[in-house]
């Protein structure tokens, strides 16, 4: 078991309460705008944990198939989505995702990328299970200087540069790649007290291209430019 | 029970074959012989969780 897993399978049954000062779900609102949904389409929900992110898909689409590596979150996330018949389970970590390529026709990551401890890894795994023209949404905070968050709450990553991220994305092969502000801030406090934590929540974009689609990755390359 | 649509597009974590669903409990890698359990109806598929039951696979 690692880091991630031991502090989720610790905090599993406060997660929906904990996470409201996290983030909200205005993060939420802007990572569904991002992602072009039309409800007969499959998605993925990569580092799912309680179903957050999953319960604002599901009603949108036809299948949500919601990925976690902590069983414990998982259990939450059945109890909350219960109501919703189109969402399936897998456990399964984010840089060695079981499903098949071109399965999805989006995959989404809400404040998930920062427990990787491959982060790239991660979002080609995501991108490769899109079809063309699907789309890979992240959610996640800016970098940041709180140490704290590594040993409290798991976090492998303090945030990632938007620069860095546009990167990852564009050598996972996704084209149109964006990194825009959520106009949200990630708020938390350490347990032995100090300066509260109070870091901007990006939401990072990418289609990936129709095979042998020379014109998108040109256009891409002329906007890059 | 895990949906057919999953058991569809469900693959090895680790090389990406297709599983194959053997009796209610058991997804099995036959390119590398993990075996994943179902659990609760969920699948386990973690790469450390199918080599605690792999099998070594049949040489042809």
């Amino acid at each position: 078991m690692d880091e991630s897993q031991r502090y989720f399978q610790r905090v599993a049954e406060q997660w929906d309460t904990l996470r409201q000062g996290y983030f909200t779900e205005r993060v939420r609102e802007a990572a569904l705008a991002k992602a072009d949904l039309t409800p007969e389409m499959v998605v993925a929900d990569v580092g799912s944990g309680t179903g957050f992110m999953a319960a604002g898909l599901a009603p949108l689409v036809a299948k949500v198939y919601a990925i976690d590596a902590s069983p414990q979150m998982l259990t939450v996330a059945r109890r909350n989505l219960g109501r919703f018949g189109n969402v399936c389970f897998g456990l399964a970590w984010g840089e060695a995702l079981p499903l098949a390529d071109a399965s999805v026709d989006a995959a989404f990551a809400n404040m998930y990328l920062h427990h990787c401890a491959d982060p790239l890894a991660a979002i080609r795994e995501m991108a490769r299970l899109l079809r063309p023209g699907g789309r890979l949404v992240v959610t996640d905070t800016d970098r940041h200087d709180y140490e704290w968050m590594r040993e409290e709450m798991a976090d492998r990553w303090l945030g990632f540069e938007r620069a860095q991220m546009k990167a990852w994305f564009e050598q996972a092969g996704l084209v149109d790649v964006a990194v825009d502000c959520t106009g949200q801030e990630c708020c938390a406090e350490p347990r032995a007290g100090g300066e509260r934590a109070s870091i901007s929540v990006f939401v990072a974009s990418g289609t990936k291209p129709a095979r042998h689609s020379y014109l998108a990755i040109g256009t891409s390359v002329l906007e890059s430019n | 029970m895990i949906s057919k649509e999953l058991l569809d597009i469900l693959v090895c974590p680790d090389d990406k074959t297709k599983v194959e669903l053997v009796g209610e409990e058991w997804l099995v890698c036959h390119h590398c012989g993990r075996r994943y359990p179902i659990r609760d109806d969920i699948p386990i598929m973690l790469i450390e969780e199918g080599d605690k039951w792999r099998i070594p696979p049949e040489k042809p």
